[in-house]
């Protein structure tokens, strides 16, 4: 992360992506805290190793870290790992304000890996509990398809909970984005 | 009853057709020649790092009981960002194991995962590997997820599929071999070989 200002990376309809940098620590860090997005990504207890954290993916092949905005207002951020180089697919890390409201948001960050990587595939693994429904809706608005569930795999507070997998390939992208919204073709 | 300790050596496991053998100086070097066989196993995905101890389980070479053979491996290590699940990988040379040894060795080393620790079992399977997928639909077991086109392997996108069990799935699931390897039934296990 940088201290320059944030260019965009994209804009659509109000929404605007920008590089992720320190001045939207803050923001970051509280939006991890609200809602299910604690159930999404696990950040270290203090700011500092969150910073660290951040570094570190931020070092990683292929990644950007991103926060997103509606009219100015950060409302999500978004971050990749796990990224694979030869079977060009990334684990997407992202979480919003409200992610009832986040479709067009999420798509520009796929939109944006789609564009600058040649990766193939795009995926998201989150326990599957009540909290985490409204970001099953958001992927599959977003084109992302179910592709089964990891079960008892992740334990919260002492009891094993099933993971959701979900994923999005370039062709989903394509094909989604074709009919819904021309706009984000690649 | 409490786990066994990570830390706690294993000894050798010994079953009716496979004896499962910690890696060591000793056996290293048949370790390297079933990995150099391993690489050119489709099935296998290719070479792959592999970390330095597995978390429940160590590195074990599985040795065929008549001959005294290394014929495959087995290994283990805790699956990235999900404590307590254990993921297995297992090879069996084609050329020198035959059918009823991986299942066999499984039955010896999975049991040992859950005693230290694991509290559930994960494993991956690439779309195309016939004899897996086989053998796991002939006991109606779907995979729990198939990751589209995740795995590039020898030139093409392949799904890989994923299941998982918990220590009373398990012993579900592998009850259903229990009687064929204790009577020592190749054909049952899907090869006509004596």
């Amino acid at each position: 992360m940088t201290l320059a200002p944030a260019p965009s990376l994209l804009e659509l309809d109000g929404y605007r992506l920008h590089r992720m940098a320190n001045a939207d620590l803050p923001f970051v860090l509280e939006l991890q805290r609200k809602g299910a997005n604690r159930l999404l990504v696990d950040f270290p207890a203090s700011a500092e190793d969150s910073l660290a954290f951040l570094q570190g993916l931020e070092k990683q092949p292929w990644t950007v870290l991103m926060v997103a905005e509606a009219a100015g207002v950060p409302i999500g951020a978004a971050a990749t790992g796990l990224t694979n180089l030869v079977s060009l697919n990334t684990f997407l890390l992202a979480m919003f304000v409200d992610p009832g409201a986040a479709s067009i948001p999420l798509a520009l960050v796929t939109r944006h890996l789609f564009w600058n990587f040649p990766l193939e595939r795009i995926y998201v693994q989150f326990p599957l509990l009540e909290e985490t429904r409204p970001y099953g809706q958001l992927y599959e608005s977003a084109g992302f398809q179910r592709e089964g569930v990891m079960r008892k795999h992740q334990a919260i507070g002492g009891q094993r909970h099933d993971v959701v997998v979900l994923g999005l390939l370039r062709s989903d992208f394509d094909r989604w984005w074709a009919d819904r919204d021309p706009r984000l073709a690649l | 009853m409490n786990p066994s300790s990570a830390a706690e050596p294993v000894p050798d496991l010994r079953g009716r057709w496979v004896t499962l053998e910690p890696v060591s100086s000793a056996n290293l070097p048949e370790l390297d020649a079933l990995d150099a066989r391993r690489a050119l196993v489709p099935e296998m995905g290719g070479v792959r790092a592999r970390s330095a101890g597995g978390r429940f389980g160590p590195l074990m070479l599985i040795r065929e009981n008549q001959s005294g053979a290394a014929v495959g491996t087995l290994e283990s290590d805790e699956m990235t960002g999900y404590p307590g699940v254990a993921v297995l990988v297992v090879f069996a040379d084609p050329e020198r194991s035959r059918p009823g040894y991986a299942m066999e060795a499984c039955g010896l080393y999975i049991p040992m995962l859950f005693q230290r620790g694991a509290e559930i079992l994960h494993f991956e399977v690439l779309s195309f590997n016939r004899q897996m997928t086989r053998l796991l639909g002939r006991s109606h077991r779907p995979p729990d997820v198939r990751m589209r086109r995740h795995a590039y392997i020898g030139g093409h996108f392949w799904d890989l599929l994923m299941y998982g069990f918990d220590r009373q799935e398990w012993e579900a699931w592998f009850g259903r071999f229990r009687l064929v390897l204790e009577r020592g039934s190749f054909a049952a296990l899907g090869s006509g070989r004596p």
